[in-house]
């Protein structure tokens, strides 16, 4: 379901693997090398810690990608590439500096909870704010999910706010928005409570100094969220305030879904669809559509395996520029909900 | 709306004033003989009006009596708390002889916090040391040592904001440079004064055909230049670029068309120095591992062997708004460990570089392992947490985090380790030498 995890894990794999080989081939101490060799070694380093690191890249397009964006098939060849010639030259060379400790080593695959996170607000014209929410499912591995009620649960308000059910694991970045009014104070608070196997975090979110977001405009890289449009006269979305549409599907029917998304300044889109609610399982023919430039809609289907009521969440964003380039900005994405009634 | 830099010097300067105990140095009797003019003046020359006077980054001046008297109970805290001047390294743990050290001594603590116990008294004009030409923000910091610097590249301009959240700001720019050359001090200057400001931090990377090895430089608020060790520097090649990414934190004023300089001292045409060296990017708390808990206070820590003999130039932390401590520690071959350098209170306004002395840049031996802890803050005790309540991940904005080092590292074979060694010793006999000052462990 995440488009960047598949590459993601690939890459920390290789990481993982070149360490081993070099703790393994070349104890501490054991080896001395020509300086030239040494310095070939300390560039795979490099390549090998940029994959991690955007702060240290040679080139910021190769990096540039978070949850919301998937790499093309260009730029996993690239990773790719880098990951092999790293694994290459590593089994064939000592380095200058091991990792003997990994922080890695502290991830876990399952059975621990999720955490909503306060990404931030901004102001909208008419007065009002938006507070935008994400979450972090604390496993590597685990999909969580938690219904709407107590153990998911957004106050002030009515308890079901629109916040998501499904947690893919790890980090997910700006997946729904609470509008609050324009006399909203400072000190005002709307909260997103998640419990999960005794874990309970409970995240308010308000207007908090540094937590000012430029949700609709990177201005240090010109960028802009896509315009979304979920149905045939639907409005033009941009940004994380998302639009709802609905729908209705048999267990086992393909139901197609359609929508049109496009760059306003001359960049190719791509369109994901994830489960964000739901009883069952759903497929997706394809969970990601890259538009090439003049073509605007993005069509796939949603098969459900249960009855129920469902949410299709809909994301769509740059294909080859994504929230990394934006210095993790919450920007440049904008969502769409669809709501499917799934019967027998 | 969103003005940070203020709220967080505002915290700074008026947090608990009257709240905490004093260095344990005050001395009432010693105090009523010192005055302002005789015994104060000189040490905020020495150690604080560089950044306290008029147009300077400090949001106060301490150039008089009356302006330093207005601030003095807040003064006395922050000296005696080694929150300011801004170094925050453990006095008592490690290596404490530095190129750039802006530290007060204890004796230095003792006497202003004895001044202000005893009433502040003025004293004579006439004691006063005469009053220091400062150079201004426009002006280099190496100059004085370097000269002008032999390359000035600039950031190509960018229309800074009054308001709204971090930036970044990512250009390429040609270095000029028609021929190789190797590098012998860098130095970042922000356009002054507006700029200066808004500048939180700095990356700069060579692009070229052979890397450096890592960074050409990088620069934080607060951060002097960096000067490398005779025979010591970084090659730049001809034809190279230098792909700046420049972090922006709006102030509430805009700084339209904006450009930052970068600073290169070239060693002589056709010098090769003897010892290459490198800025060392060591990552403790990875994206896709940092997640800090709501009011919790983590640690992370992680361990790098050094295949051979390196020589450690530099050490420097980077958190955002929750990093609290941060600590090198070298555990030798034989099983000795030693702490080399420790941050007590990390101030996110204050990503100090400190650039080891010549004499006293650690030497560890092949086999060496470095290890790096980070603690982290995410409660209220930590007065510049925005948010405790918040789940914090890894990010590049202020309210996310990060946790990782910058360390300056020149690789040596054995030889060059064994002589460098010998050096070392012949400098320090005689004396007792600091552990963190020798070779490490056999």
């Amino acid at each position: 379901m995440d488009p960047a995890r598949p590459h993601r894990t690939v890459l920390l794999s290789c990481l993982a693997r070149c360490h081993e080989f070099r703790i393994g081939l070349h104890p501490s101490g054991a080896d001395r090398l020509a300086p030239r060799r040494v310095g070939r070694l300390r560039q795979v380093e490099i390549l090998a810690e940029q994959a991690l690191h955007p702060h240290y890249r040679l080139n910021p397009e190769r990096f540039n990608r978070k949850k919301n964006t998937a790499p093309g098939d260009a730029t996993l060849k690239r990773r790719l590439t880098i990951c092999g010639i790293a694994a290459v030259l590593l089994l064939g060379l000592a380095p200058g500096a091991d990792a003997q400790y990994d922080p890695r080593a502290r991830l876990q695959p399952q059975g621990l909870g999720v955490s909503p996170t306060f990404e931030g607000w901004y102001p909208n014209p008419d007065g009002t704010y938006t507070l935008s929410f994400g979450y972090f499912n604390k496993n590597t591995d685990e999909v969580v999910t938690i219904p709407v009620g107590e153990s998911n649960s957004v106050s002030p308000g009515p308890t079901d706010q629109g916040q998501p059910t499904y947690f893919d694991a790890r980090r997910g970045y700006g997946i729904f928005t609470v509008v609050v009014p324009a006399d909203f104070g400072p000190d005002d608070r709307v909260t997103w409570t998640l419990e999960r196997n005794g874990e309970r975090y409970s995240i308010p979110g308000g207007l908090l100094d540094s937590y000012q977001t430029a949700n609709l405009h990177a201005p240090a890289i010109d960028m802009y969220p896509p315009v979304l449009v979920m149905r045939d006269g639907g409005p033009e979305v941009r940004g994380a305030a998302g639009d709802w549409t609905e729908t209705a599907v048999r267990v086992g029917e393909p139901l197609e879904l359609t929508v049109d998304a496009w760059d306003e300044h001359g960049h190719e889109v791509s369109v994901w669809f994830y489960k964000y609610r739901g009883p069952g399982a759903v497929a997706f023919a394809a969970d990601e559509v890259d538009l090439e430039l003049g073509h605007r809609t993005a069509t796939t289907t949603a098969t459900f395996d249960t009855p129920g009521e469902y949410v299709v969440y809909v994301r769509t964003g740059q294909t080859e520029r994504g929230v990394r380039e934006a210095g993790l900005e919450q920007c440049c994405w904008s969502n769409g909900y669809v709501t499917v009634t799934v019967t027998q | 709306m969103m003005n940070r830099f203020p709220t967080v010097l505002a915290v700074l300067v008026t947090g608990a004033a009257f709240l905490l105990p004093g260095s344990g140095i005050s001395a009432q009797e010693a105090g009523e003989d010192l005055t302002f003019h005789r015994d104060i003046l000189p040490i905020f020359q020495q150690n604080c009006q560089a950044c306290h006077q008029a147009g300077a980054i400090a949001p106060m001046e301490l150039m008089t009596y009356d302006q330093v008297r207005r601030y003095g109970r807040i003064l006395r805290n922050r000296v005696s708390e080694r929150l300011m001047p801004p170094w925050h390294l453990n006095p008592h743990l490690g290596v404490q002889e530095f190129k750039n050290d802006r530290s007060l001594t204890e004796e230095e603590i003792g006497t202003i916090v004895s001044w202000v116990d005893a009433g502040m008294p003025e004293g004579n004009p006439a004691d006063a040391p005469p009053p220091v030409d400062w150079p201004t923000g426009e002006d280099w910091q190496s100059a004085p040592v370097l000269g002008e610097p032999d390359l000035v590249i600039y950031t190509k301009p960018f229309d800074v904001p009054a308001e709204g959240n971090d930036l970044w700001w990512r250009p390429r720019v040609p270095t000029g440079l028609t021929e190789d050359r190797y590098v012998r001090a860098t130095e970042v200057l922000p356009s002054f004064p507006d700029g200066r400001g808004v500048t939180h931090h700095m990356l700069v990377t060579a692009v070229q055909e052979q890397s450096v090895g890592g960074l050409l430089t990088e620069w934080a608020l607060g951060k002097t230049g960096e000067i490398y060790q005779e025979g010591t520097g970084k090659l730049l090649e001809a034809g190279s670029e230098i792909q700046f990414e420049t972090h922006y934190y709006p102030n509430g004023t805009p700084v339209p068309q904006d450009r930052v300089a970068l600073g290169i001292w070239l060693y002589p045409e056709d010098y090769v120095p003897e010892f290459p060296t490198r800025l060392r990017f060591f990552n403790i708390a990875p994206e896709g591992v940092l997640a800090i808990e709501p009011h919790s206070k983590p640690i992370y820590q992680r361990q790098f062997v050094m295949q051979n003999p390196v020589r450690i130039q530099s050490f420097q932390a980077h958190f955002h708004l929750r990093g609290k401590g941060a600590s090198m520690e070298a555990i030798y071959p034989n099983g000795r460990t030693e702490v080399l350098s420790q941050i007590d209170d990390f101030q996110f306004n204050w990503h100090n570089n400190y650039i080891y002395a010549d004499d006293a840049a650690p030497l560890l031996p092949a086999g060496t392992v470095l290890k790096f802890s980070m603690w982290y803050d995410n409660t209220e005790d930590n007065p510049n947490n925005p948010h405790p309540g918040d789940f914090v991940t890894w990010g590049d904005r202020a309210a996310d985090e990060m946790g990782h080092f910058w360390i300056g590292v020149t690789d040596l074979n054995e030889e060059q380790y064994e002589r460098l060694v010998r050096e070392r010793e012949a400098i320090t006999e005689g004396a007792s030498a600091g552990a963190s000052t020798a070779p490490g462990g056999d």
